[in-house]
Order: structure tokens, then C-alpha cells, then sequence
């Protein structure tokens, strides 16, 4: 049998079943080569393209953090709660429209009549005057409370104030001072006229 | 081992006159050796070029006490016994002898051989010999390993390979 493995490296060389050519000795240098070559610096594009997950993966985390962050000092109390309900950016103007058109809602025209020249007179001018306080109270119920200067006429230099109510533009009370703080004029809506709107809400 | 150990003239920080030299001298071993585990001339031929590459990358690694040759011929045999144990190749493996089935009676290797018929045979026979007789008859008598350097190479014991060789030489004897 030894003589079959004489020589066997040559005898099967002799049949060229397979070969280590120069193709692949160069297709082996290619590769090493390429392997080898130093790396281009990355473009900013394709940093931030290859950082971009990790960016995300991070941006979530805060998220959830500040989230969590958020919750759990609402619920120790640490935030001042917030009521949305209550976050009013009412305007003069839209006072003075609500105050105008709550004219419609009272049953006596004489009151009537004097809500809406109230709103005529004083409050159509809104250089004139500014709301105060929104969260003001007046007599134990929510009002806005404006205030302002008259600019012309019998009361001209005198200041005035008005207590509206929030939901209807109702001037609960409306009163006209001097220089000296004296009340020189004074309109209180009745009582009745008020429980009247309040039925016809 | 052989009398021209590369590692005796070799300046082995020279990464590049190392592959050059390794694929001059160990080219044909590495690809027929790669050809006994795989018999399959493409996948043989890119396995040796896998190894060199890997040869070159990991030179660093390699023991400059031991044998340059050794050291390419274990990372070939281990690279082709990966190869075996793959489940791509496996199953490539399943499909080229279900079609095998169909298109002749007997699975022989797929190759040309252009040798004289005596060698062509020997050949054919010694790569029907199952793996682990084909890789120690293909260390003992074609890279003409010592069966200590086999043993090493192989990690198995010397009184393994004394076996393996025997059962080799009478399995081939019983084909002729």
C-alpha cells in the first residue's frame, strides 16, 4: 500500500484538481490591501447618520425621564397645580364685548339700558382702562375687576372700577370715584335681575 | 518538518513579505488540504484564500517558537471544519446530493482531473475516504507531517493518528 503514497503530494498535484494560482494570490493581496487602507474621517453627514440612533435611543430616554420627573412631583406635591380650566387670557376687548352683549340678558330695560352705556362710555376705549385682577372676588363670588380713568365728559378725570362676572359679562357693581377716592356714582345690578340669569342659564 | 523553515530567515514584522512568502510556499497545501475536507474545488480554493487573509490579519498572534507551517495548516483545517459544521454548507451539501441522486448512481466528487489515470485514481479514492482518515493520510503523506505534528495539529493523541493512518491505508487497500 506504501507505494500508492510515494511521492503522493506530486502524484496529486500531477492531477491539478485544484490549484493555488497567481488570481488568487492577487485576489488575496486585494483584499488584505483593502482591509489595510487607512479609513477616511467621516463626514459630518455620516457621523450624525451613524450617531442618529443612538441620538433617538437618548432623546426617548429624556423624555422619559423629564415624564417620570414631572409626574412624581406633581403627585409629592412639589408643582403648583394647574388648572387649565383656569387659565383665562381674556383681553379688554373681549371683556368689553361680553360686557356689551350680557345687556341682552337682563329682563328690566333700565338696567339694560345702563349696562350698555356703561360698556359705551368706559370700556369702548381700551387705552383707557385694563383689567386688574381676573380672579377677583366680589361679595364671596369670582369676578374680573377693571379699572380705568375718564377721559371726558361730566366724570372727566375721575377713575372708575367694575366688577364683572367671569361667565356672562355681567357688571356686578360699577362705581365712579373722585381724586379722593370718594364714590361719586354707583351701579349695582339687583339681586333679582341676577338670580333671573341666572335661571336662564 | 521540512528543511526550510521560513521562520529562520523571515523578518516576521513584515507582514507583508510573510504572505507573500506563506502563499508562495504553502499555497498548494493549504488549497488541497482545504480540497480534502470540502471536495469541492470553488469552496477549497476560497477557503485557502481565507486563510491566508486571516494568516496575515493575525500574524501577531502566531508563536515564533513554532512551526510557520503548522500554524497555517491548523488554521486551515479548523477553518474547513467550520465550514463542514455550518448549517449553510450543510445544507448546499444536502441538496447537491439529492440532485447527485438524480443525475448519477454514485456521489463523487465534482472535478476535473487532468493527471495520468494511476494518480487520477488514487485521488478519487483517497477523497472517498471518510474526513477523519482523509485529513491524516493528507498531513502523513502529502504535507509529510510527523504524526506528533499531526497529533498537535489535530488535537488528538499520537496513538489516535497511529490508528486513523492504519484504518486509512486498509480501507484504500480494500479499494484497489
Amino acid at each position: 500500500m506504501e507505494k500508492h503514497f510515494k511521492n503522493l503530494r506530486t502524484r496529486l498535484l500531477d492531477t491539478k484538481a485544484v490549484t493555488f494560482t497567481r488570481s488568487h494570490k492577487n485576489n488575496v493581496w486585494k483584499t488584505v490591501k483593502r482591509e489595510t487602507r487607512p479609513k477616511k474621517k467621516s463626514s459630518f453627514g455620516s457621523v450624525l447618520h451613524q450617531k442618529i440612533p443612538a441620538l433617538l435611543t437618548y432623546l426617548t430616554l429624556l423624555l422619559m425621564l423629564v415624564g417620570t420627573g414631572l409626574i412624581v412631583a406633581s403627585e409629592i406635591g412639589i408643582l403648583p397645580e394647574t388648572n387649565s380650566a383656569s387659565v383665562h387670557t381674556l383681553t379688554e376687548e373681549d371683556l368689553y364685548n361680553d360686557v356689551l352683549h350680557s345687556a341682552s340678558l337682563i329682563n328690566n330695560a333700565d338696567d339694560e339700558e345702563k349696562i350698555r352705556s356703561i360698556a359705551l362710555s368706559y370700556l369702548a376705549n381700551y387705552d383707557n382702562w385694563k383689567i386688574s385682577n381676573p380672579k377677583a372676588i366680589y361679595k364671596e363670588q369670582p369676578a374680573i375687576l377693571a379699572q380705568g380713568r375718564i377721559t371726558e365728559g361730566y366724570f372727566e378725570k375721575m377713575t372708575f372700577s367694575i366688577w364683572i362676572e367671569p361667565d356672562t359679562g355681567l357688571p356686578l357693581n360699577f362705581v365712579i370715584r373722585n381724586q379722593q377716592s370718594s364714590i361719586l356714582e354707583e351701579f349695582s345690578l339687583p339681586g333679582e335681575a341676577l338670580a333671573q340669569v341666572e335661571l336662564q342659564k | 518538518m521540512g528543511n526550510k523553515e521560513p521562520t529562520n530567515y523571515l523578518d516576521l514584522t513584515n507582514r507583508e513579505a510573510v504572505l507573500e512568502t506563506i502563499m508562495d510556499e504553502y499555497g498548494d497545501s493549504v488549497v488541497w488540504l482545504a480540497f480534502s475536507y470540502l471536495k469541492d474545488k470553488d469552496k477549497a480554493e476560497d477557503i485557502a484564500q481565507e486563510v491566508f487573509i486571516i494568516c496575515y490579519t493575525k500574524l501577531d498572534t502566531f508563536n515564533v517558537e513554532s512551526s510557520l507551517k503548522s500554524w497555517v495548516l491548523t488554521i486551515t483545517a479548523n477553518k474547513c471544519k467550520d465550514v463542514l459544521k455550518s448549517w449553510a454548507y450543510r445544507n448546499i451539501t444536502f441538496a447537491q446530493s439529492l440532485l447527485s441522486t438524480f443525475k448519477h448512481s454514485a456521489s463523487e466528487p465534482d472535478m476535473v482531473l487532468i493527471g495520468s489515470e494511476e494518480n487520477n485514481e488514487l485521488a478519487l479514492n483517497i477523497l472517498k475516504l471518510p474526513t477523519k482518515y482523509r485529513e491524516v493520510i493528507f498531513l502523513h503523506y502529502f504535507e509529510d507531517l510527523k504524526v506528533q505534528e499531526i497529533s498537535e495539529l489535530l488535537s488528538i493523541n499520537e496513538n489516535s493518528v497511529k490508528t486513523r493512518l492504519r484504518r486509512a491505508r486498509m480501507l484504500l487497500k480494500e479499494m484497489y
